[in-house]
């Protein structure tokens, strides 16, 4: 079974009944095989037309860290980049003793300024800390880590925790579901954004991006990061001047494509992992 | 001998005579820090220097042909000798580069135009020298910590035309440095003689920028205007920020990541023309 299938076919809704904010489904869910472009030589699969939001979880393998990160994979809102920005992202989260929950959120139309979107992570996150106990996951280390559209997401929930943005159902959504951290690759729909304003409490941030990115401009990296920086929290960031857009987590000659070393080094200094 | 006695042994004067707006000032020390140490260890300070030299230490190992000239920090006052200087130089010539440690004038006029020259002059020496040196006159860098970083900054502004008048024929060559490298840069340390909008310009040269955002002496926000000015001007960057790290740790390893940078150095080595 594809790593895909493997997902689709343990995936869990997050939501009991329809989901807040429901649009009505103007298509049935796809999964797409995208060849152009290939990425690292290799082709990627999208799912658009979600309307049933699920969460797929990746236990940690070898010795567990108590540490979880929920992955918001991107596709502009439009879609979901499942395996490159998602699957990939929690195999080698998993490897390091985390457990990694990959959220397919609804799409299309569900963000930047949409609710629909954010009330799928927000519902995600206060689920994973109600699970805590079962899942042998500490509750003050649960982070999130979004790419593209994804990493706008991350931002929007490390500036959207103190209420949720639906009518609580269950005992989740009496959980925090302010993450404990956020990674933010190549992020989207960051700059002149006023809805994303970080407050004292959004959560140590790690960014990364290329200057020749052709999709997100590296401006919305060094604007977020200077508004982390005016409320005082604390943020690493990297900026490359090559690396493009939508790598995920496979590695190339470009040195931006080794992030995940400076994600595994930086999670040890805010406490997350340890030595 | 120690290192710093070593490093003083083997100066190579810059200038052929007395440098162009040569100033008095007092006898040259170098003072052993003890009450400031770096990762458990003292550090070595060294003003008034009146007449800048140059120390080159060739590469352990394959020469790769790169050459790095080094700028320590010190404000403009002095010079953290070994901290900015030599222990740098250990890491420079450990990956088959050479090392060329600049010790440039010091104290400094309120421009900084002295290690400008300086700067300057060792680009066009190096040039003209490259064949007696086994380095290729294409790949010759700099790296400049606090002040130094400030100096990597200037020089990459400013190397169409010398800031003083030609001495010899290493002055003909041009004093373009082919990458600049700047940790925690003290980009205030001075005053350029223009805004970043006027002097930035495309012809410079692939700049990689690291600064910790509680750095307490330079801001981590006149790194990032002088980044997005290097951006608006398609000049290639890399810029590293990270949240913890202070200021000064030169290439002493703690547990900050962002005492790493050297690692991140060399993989940008390798993705620049």
């Amino acid at each position: 079974m594809s790593a895909v299938a493997l997902l689709l076919a343990t995936s869990i809704a997050i939501w009991p009944g329809s989901p807040p904010d429901a649009q009505p489904a103007a298509a049935p869910e796809q999964t797409t095989v995208v060849t152009q472009p290939l990425v690292a030589g290799r082709s990627w699969t999208a799912i658009t037309s979600v309307s049933r939001p699920t969460m797929t979880v990746y236990p940690p393998k070898g010795k567990n860290s108590g540490a979880a990160v929920v992955v918001f994979p991107g596709g502009a809102y439009h879609g979901i980049a499942i395996d490159l920005e998602g699957t990939e992202v929690c195999e080698w989260f998993s490897a390091r003793g985390m457990t990694c929950v990959v959220l397919k959120y609804r799409v299309p139309g569900t963000g930047p300024h949409a609710p629909q979107a954010l009330e799928d992570a927000q519902r995600t996150v206060g689920l994973v800390r109600s699970h805590a106990a079962e899942w042998h996951i500490d509750n003050h280390k649960v982070g999130v880590i979004g790419f593209s559209a994804g990493a706008h997401l991350a931002a929007n929930i490390s500036t959207h925790f103190e209420t949720r943005s639906y009518p609580p159902i269950d005992a989740a959504d009496r959980e925090s579901c302010r993450p404990d951290f956020a990674v933010l690759l190549y992020p989207g729909y960051l700059v002149n954004n006023p809805d994303i304003r970080p407050l004292k409490e959004t959560p140590p941030t790690f960014l990364a991006q290329a200057e020749d990115d052709p999709v997100a401009d590296v401006d919305n990296s060094i604007a977020y990061f200077a508004a982390l920086k005016s409320a005082g929290v604390a943020a690493e960031m990297h900026l490359y001047a090559h690396g493009g857009h939508g790598f995920g987590a496979r590695p190339t000659s470009l040195p931006i494509t080794h992030w995940p070393a400076l994600v595994e080094a930086w999670l040890k200094t805010i406490g997350i992992s340890q030595e | 001998m120690n290192l710093v006695g070593i490093l003083l042994a083997a100066q190579i004067a810059i200038w052929p005579g007395t440098p162009p707006d040569a100033k008095p000032v007092g006898t040259e020390s170098a003072v052993t820090v003890k009450d400031h140490l770096v990762a458990g260890r003292t550090w070595t300070w060294v003003t008034n220097v009146s007449q800048p030299t140059i120390t080159i230490d060739p590469p352990k190992g394959k020469n790769s042909g790169i050459a790095i000239v080094v700028f320590p920090g010190g404000g403009y006052e002095g010079l953290a000798i070994d901290l900015e200087g030599s222990e740098v130089c250990d890491w420079v010539t450990s990956h088959g580069m050479t090392c060329v440690l600049l010790k440039y004038r010091v104290p400094c006029s309120p421009q900084a135009k002295e290690a400008l020259q300086d700067a300057q002059r060792t680009i066009g020496l190096l040039r003209h020298r490259a064949a007696a040196y086994r380095i290729n006159p294409h790949k010759i860098g700099v790296a400049g910590f606090s002040a130094g970083g400030h100096l990597v900054a200037n020089l990459s502004m400013h190397f169409e035309k010398r800031a003083y008048a030609p001495v010899d024929a290493a002055d003909i060559e041009s004093c373009r440095p082919d990458f600049g490298i700047g940790v925690y840069p003290g980009l205030a340390a001075r005053r350029f003689d223009a805004s970043f909008a006027d002097l930035v310009t495309p012809r410079m040269p692939p700049l990689l920028l690291v600064q910790a955002e509680d750095d307490p002496v330079d801001s981590v926000n006149d790194t990032l205007i002088f980044y997005t000015a290097l951006q608006k001007a398609h000049v290639p960057a890399e810029m590293h920020l990270y949240a913890h790290g202070g200021h000064a740790f030169g290439v002493r390893p703690t547990n900050f990541p962002i005492t790493r940078w050297p690692a991140l150095v060399e993989e940008w080595l390798r993705t620049i023309p």
